[in-house]
């Protein structure tokens, strides 16, 4: 690195960067075209193939917006990720795959898990230091829209005061996510199971819950949810309510050990970082715990993920380089239908640098435009993509272009900027004479 | 630029050997005095257009001596003929060769994107100038609108554009009709007699010849008459 060169800001490190990866490109550029002026004669070939060039840039375009695209969807997704964990910081259950209680809580993918009883979940909530432990139960469905029975406080935690109505008080009363297609006032019969998969009259008979509450948006996939007091849920499944008889109106902790079914996750918070390290440490080493990190499971998959990304970026740019490669190719063969009016330019005298700089022009302009072209259009894949997979996950993810993209293009730019001096310098090495009688 | 000494033509044993080890030109000798305007004519594969192009500096591996005032062609490597022709050569041909997707006054300034800075905007100034006195109005439209006649007229605008000391021109009326070709002849003997340029022509058509100061018949490579 050079001297001074960590004190720059991360935004002018990043502009110089690209800026040098479009250095060689530039250079060629300023030594074909030294002297010259070949505008005129760039703009008379663009006019006379117009489809065809028209074709050639879509070609680049198409191909520098997917990897673009692609590439930023793939950042957006780790990002997406990281804000749907965020609430998440510590999550503790019965011993199986770390993976799978993640992607259970934070993502609410449909999985078995085995249960913690009653007693353990007693001993987690009352470990030193624990601000919150909040117990999620899974199975039911209504429509698309997954059910999980929580407390109330753990409502609170995830999305903050709700965005309308109130939080349930009693059995029966429901809190939908910000973009559950049920409003207000709407009772509803939970299926068992989830979508296809769902036994619609497995719960029939069952009282009807009716929602009373909307969450804010939290861009997760719990905008999707609906969130019923545990008990209801339990209760549903003709199992004790977690409090004793005499107390059965109660929702919410504390919950009586000896009336309580398993749960699968206790969603964990700790007033510290300190402190969550501690009961992380505390139940990982419990052999009938397991305690996860969602963070460190996801940066796991990230690191996986990460040579998913380099080999995304290599066929990509691989892709994009075949592409450049054969337009290169289809102009130079378009070239030869102009060789008697090039043949003509080195007969009225010109250098052959200068046809070199004419047809240098042409194939870079071309492909330059089909890049930027490609950028922009990158813009809008990548935002298409990221509607349709927060549509498909529930995960809401903003994918833009970032200095990594931006890098790509200027490394693309001046690649094949270097490599349009290979059809001029063909095409100036051509005999002029024969050229002009042919 | 013009100069009355590099239109002086000195050619001798000029010869451009072919395949079969014959020569397909072989002119033994020809001088042409600055401002001449020189006619050559011929069967088709007599070496007309073989000749012009050996007077441009175009042909590889002509021998002989061929002299524009103190500068040998033959001598020189291929820059340096092609910076001469961009100097002091204009060039006319049959087909015109223009762009067609550009202007008149671009096609007939063509040269300026390969010329010097400073010379450029003089280039530009000319070829306008040109295409004006060959009756050309209309500078900006695309020479694709123009016809036969006013096509050809750009190409001399632009073999005029550099103001050049020497004019060739192969079969410059060949494409054109009567109407057209009598009035480019005129056009072309007047900018060669008025610019005091040596105008060597290659053509069939006997009208055209008939106003040179010279013209030299070709036959299978060779020179088999001189009239005045």
């Amino acid at each position: 690195m050079m001297p001074g060169w960590s004190d720059l800001s991360a935004m002018w490190q990043d502009a110089l960067i690209c800026l040098a990866l479009l250095g060689p490109g530039a250079v060629a550029g300023l030594v074909v075209l030294r002297g010259f002026a070949p505008w005129a004669l760039v703009v008379a070939f663009l006019r006379r193939f117009v489809w065809t060039n028209l074709l050639f840039v879509i070609l680049i375009a198409a191909s520098v917006a997917l990897g673009i695209g692609l590439v930023a969807q793939e950042s957006a997704l780790r990002m997406g990720g990281a804000r749907a964990a965020d609430k998440f910081d510590l999550l503790i259950s019965a011993p199986g795959s770390e993976l799978s209680v993640t992607l259970a809580a934070v993502f609410l993918q449909p999985t078995q898990l085995p249960l913690l009883d009653g007693s353990t979940f007693a001993e987690i909530a009352a470990s030193p230091g624990v601000a919150l432990a909040a117990p999620l139960v899974f199975g039911d469905s209504v429509g698309s829209a997954p059910i999980v029975g929580t407390t109330a406080a753990f409502v609170d935690h995830l999305a903050g005061p709700v965005a309308e109505g109130r939080v349930w008080q009693r059995a029966g009363e429901a809190i939908v996510g910000a973009t559950v297609p049920l409003t207000l006032g709407d009772e509803f019969v939970p299926a068992h199971g989830h979508r296809e998969a769902a036994d619609q009259d497995a719960h029939k008979g069952a009282p009807e819950h009716r929602v009373v509450g909307r969450m804010a948006a939290t861009g997760t996939p719990w905008d999707r949810a609906i969130l019923l007091p545990i008990e209801s849920v339990w209760k549903v499944h003709g199992l004790a309510t977690g409090h004793a008889s005499d107390r059965a109106a109660q929702m919410g902790p504390p919950f009586d050990a000896a009336f309580m079914p398993g749960v699968p996750v206790v969603v964990i918070k700790v007033a510290s970082l300190p402190a969550t390290y501690a009961v992380q440490s505390l139940w990982q080493l419990d052999a009938r715990t397991i305690a996860v990190f969602p963070g460190a499971v996801l940066s796991g998959l990230y690191r996986v993920m990460g040579d998913v990304r380099v080999a995304l970026s290599a066929i990509s740019a691989l892709a994009q380089g075949l592409v450049a490669v054969s337009i290169l190719a289809g102009l130079l063969i378009l070239l030869r239908l102009l060789r008697r009016q090039l043949a003509l330019l080195r007969v009225l005298g010109a250098p052959a640098r200068f046809v070199l700089s004419v047809v240098w022009s042409y194939c870079a302009l071309l492909l330059a435009i089909g890049t930027l072209v490609g950028l922009a259009a990158g813009v809008g894949l990548a935002a298409a993509l990221s509607v349709w997979v927060s549509g498909q996950t529930g995960v809401v993810i903003y994918a833009t272009i970032g200095w990594s993209e931006l890098h790509l293009t200027a490394a693309f730019l001046s690649v094949v900027a270097v490599l349009s001096l290979l059809p001029g310098w063909v095409v100036s090495r051509n005999g002029n004479v024969a050229d002009l009688r042919s | 630029m013009a100069s009355a000494d590099t239109a002086r033509l000195a050619l001798r044993n000029l010869r451009v050997g072919g395949p079969d080890g014959t020569f397909i030109l072989d002119i033994a000798g020809l001088k042409v005095e600055p401002g001449q305007c020189i006619g050559v004519r011929g069967p088709s594969g007599a070496g007309k257009s073989m000749l012009l192009m050996a007077m441009a500096g175009l042909l590889e591996g002509a021998a002989g001596e061929l002299r524009w005032g103190q500068t040998d062609l033959l001598t020189r490597n291929s820059g340096a003929r092609a910076a001469f022709r961009q100097t002091h050569i204009g060039l006319i041909f049959q087909d015109f060769l223009l762009f067609d997707e550009l202007s008149a006054l671009a096609n007939a300034s063509v040269s300026v994107g390969f010329a010097k800075v400073g010379d450029r905007s003089a280039i530009k100034a000319r070829a306008a100038d040109w295409l004006r006195q060959l009756g050309l109005q209309d500078l900006d439209r695309p020479v694709a609108y123009f016809s036969g006649g006013e096509r050809q007229r750009v190409a001399v605008a632009r073999a005029l554009a550099n103001d050049p000391a020497i004019l060739l021109a192969d079969e410059p009326t060949a494409a054109l009709d009567r109407y057209a070709a009598d009035r480019l002849s005129t056009d072309l003997i007047q900018a060669a007699r008025s610019g005091n340029k040596t105008l060597i022509a290659a053509s069939h058509d006997a009208s055209f010849l008939n106003r040179m100061d010279l013209v030299i018949t070709l036959d299978h490579g060779r020179m088999v008459e001189a009239v005045a």
